[in-house]
């Protein structure tokens, strides 16, 4: 492993990637391609973001309100059931995004089929020839959305449990229904799937944010920076950074594959390992050790913040701040790319050997900024001291 | 009443290009990608091929749209797409004739122009060449294996996934590689709508690890069973004839899995854990003597 694709930002502030864009801004991609054009040397500096259809050279497919109305099927979805609280938090989650653009919900649809100009979400039987979810979107030649449902299929192992040990990321058998749900509901919004970073619209299971037991879905910088550049700034607080274990490691087409993040030493080289803790890789360290610790950095909110990251040592897979504080940084981060950096750390001496041990980010873990969500502030890795 | 746009191949020439192209062209050693990372996601073509009803590859010749019977009084109907397929060569299975016409959901309804779209549904173009796996032609929304999975692209005499993924073979196993955002797979037409998936990618790679599609084929066969019942031929359907959309149901949704409980903890790890639950997941904790 190349060392410099890991070295320490000296700076400690994450560079923009591109010029961010606020206001209603259909245009965004067609300014940045030519931005490209212009200045070729800029390409190996430009990260990504969001994918939209285009009917033409102005319009993209979209809703032409600020809203759309998604209505439960009451068969697959009943008031009260786990499923229904699911898809209510999925909503929820959703409509934080800085956007101007929100869902409203409505129970116990007793009619659902595609086209009845009803936005309708519910399971069908899925079969060999069916994709484990599914956003059927109907939409006029000019672009704006007349319906868009989602269809979920029956024949995948979802889960609503938010226990991570039953997540297909964390060595678990099921898929998180509420991973799938935020991508397709990101589909009703206008996205198309995105391939150049970790972000929702690629492979939505491993897209997660996870502290203790607890794994939640989230739309994530590009899934909130796509729906400010389909339907604009709100003008409310709308603050969230966060961040993750998961980083990008590819394109699968058009997804965006995602691994976890990793531990490396000073030189670079990818720290050894040994067995899997809670469906994490458990690193080995020396005593003492100096490493460089990589998590993903997102800003998921209306505006560029200066937030400290407090990096904590761990005896659980809690990260709260009640455990010890062993380092700082403070970057600046934009709604405009996700930053997946190392920061370099030095472990405590003196702790037990062979114990497991959780090393662990907290962003904004001096509360600093008035967030709408602070439950997604917190990523870790384990280690064993050998 | 029935709704029919029909778009004549235009560029038969171009299909004759791409054939020769598949026959002539052979692996390349362009340096050896890394199969045992995780950025390599295999490709089951076996499952592919043994859930398929029928295998062949072949070229876009003609594309109609045509709507289903009104469901109720006063519907328009649904809008499907009739991909018409010039086979060249049958892997599995039977087809009558030198052609097939597959019926999609989706496409452009005529009488008032409306567009249906799926997200994981592949979307074909005139003179696209594909190797496909397919079920349920005239019961399924997308008769493909897995919808989109189901559908391997030609380009240039090698083998892509619907959305320009390279397929490699390495050692007798097919890998899923780079992406490539090829015209094909970033512009469509539907009907008289020209769409573009817009991003910030380069266009094509300047070279690929792809396999040439001979072996892709091979390796389809090879992994069918030596001995295979004869099978009915699949049927090629006909836009001008009447059909019902398919009704996606509402059902119950499947049995939520329990979860399994974590290892024994401390009483202080409890503590914090019972911590940051009352602080509704928020790890900025109050302090211990506060609580």
């Amino acid at each position: 492993m190349s060392s410099a694709g890991h070295a320490e930002d000296p700076t400690s502030t994450f560079p923009k990637s591109h010029t961010q864009i606020t206001g209603r801004n259909t245009m965004k991609k067609r300014t940045l391609l030519l931005a490209l054009g212009a200045t070729p040397a800029f390409i190996a500096q430009t990260a990504h973001g969001y994918e939209l259809e285009w009917v033409s050279d102005s319009n993209a497919v979209e809703w032409c309100s600020n809203t759309a109305n998604i209505r439960y099927s009451a068969v697959s979805f009943p008031a009260g059931s786990a499923w229904t609280n699911a898809l209510d938090d999925v909503i929820d989650i959703w409509n934080d995004n800085p956007s101007n653009f929100n869902f409203t919900t409505q129970m116990n649809d007793n009619n659902v089929w595609t086209g009845n100009s009803q936005n309708e979400t519910w399971f069908a039987a899925g079969d060999a020839s069916t994709p484990p979810a599914e956003c059927v979107s109907w939409w006029w030649p000019w672009g704006c959305f007349g319906e868009t449902d989602v269809i979920f299929y029956n024949d995948v192992s979802y889960t609503t449990s938010s226990n991570r040990s039953s997540l297909t990321p964390y060595g678990g058998s099921n898929r998180p229904f509420q991973t799938t749900a935020m991508h397709e509901f990101g589909h009703a919004l206008g996205l198309r799937h995105e391939n150049d970073e970790y972000n929702i619209m690629g492979q939505d299971w491993d897209h997660i944010n996870v502290n203790d037991e607890t794994a939640q879905a989230y739309y994530g910088e590009d899934g909130g920076d796509g729906a400010v550049g389909l339907y604009g700034t709100n003008g409310g607080a709308g603050q969230d950074v966060s961040v993750a274990a998961w980083e990008w490691s590819g394109r699968s087409g058009e997804y965006s594959t995602h691994r976890a993040t990793r531990m490396f030493d000073t030189g670079g080289s990818h720290i050894s390992r040994s067995g899997t803790v809670d469906g994490q890789r458990r690193y080995i360290v020396s005593d003492g050790q100096t490493v460089q610790v990589e998590f993903s950095y997102e800003n998921n909110g209306r505006s560029t913040q200066t937030p400290e990251v407090g990096f904590y040592v761990s005896t659980n897979n809690n990260i709260t701040t009640w455990d010890d504080l062993i380092a700082t940084r403070t970057p600046t981060i934009g709604r405009n790319s996700v930053y997946t950096r190392t920061y370099t750390v030095t472990l405590p001496s003196g702790l037990d050997t062979y114990d497991d041990y959780w090393l662990g980010a907290m962003i904004d873990h001096d509360n600093s900024i008035g967030e709408f969500n602070g439950s997604n502030n917190t990523a870790s890795l384990v280690f064993q001291v050998r | 009443m029935k709704l029919r746009t029909a778009i004549p191949c235009i560029n038969s020439s171009l299909r004759r290009t791409c054939r020769v192209a598949l026959f002539s062209t052979l692996g390349v050693a362009l340096g050896a990608p890394a199969y045992a990372n995780s950025d390599y996601d295999e490709l089951s073509l076996g499952k592919l091929a043994s859930n398929a009803e029928l295998v062949f590859r072949g070229v876009v010749e003609q594309i109609d749209y045509a709507t289903s019977e009104p469901r109720f009084p006063g519907d328009l109907g649904v809008p499907h797409t009739f991909v018409t397929f010039d086979v060249d060569e049958v892997l599995k299975g039977r087809v009558e004739g030198a052609t097939i016409t597959l019926r999609l959901e989706g496409g452009v309804r005529a009488a008032d122009g409306i567009i249906l779209s799926h997200s994981e549904a592949p979307r074909f173009d005139l003179g696209d060449e594909d190797i496909l796996f397919v079920r349920g032609n005239g019961e399924s929304v997308t008769p493909l294996v897995g919808s989109s999975r189901g559908r391997i692209r030609v380009i240039e005499g090698h083998a892509y996934t619907e959305e320009g993924r390279e397929i490699q073979i390495h050692q007798g196993r097919a890998f899923l590689g780079a992406a490539h955002a090829f015209p094909e797979v970033r512009n469509h037409r539907i009907g008289e709508i020209e769409t573009r998936i817009e991003g910030d990618k380069p266009s094509r790679l300047a070279q690929t690890h792809a396999a040439p599609v001979g072996q892709i084929q091979n390796m389809v066969v090879d992994l069918l069973p030596q001995a295979i019942a004869p099978m009915p031929s699949v049927p090629s359907l006909d836009a001008s004839r009447p059909f019902e959309a398919r009704a996606l149901a509402p059902i119950a949704p499947p049995i939520d899995m329990a979860r399994a409980e974590g290892g024994p903890m401390s009483a202080a790890d409890i503590a914090e854990r019972e911590a940051l639950i009352a602080n509704g997941y928020d790890p900025v904790l109050p302090a211990r003597d506060a609580r």
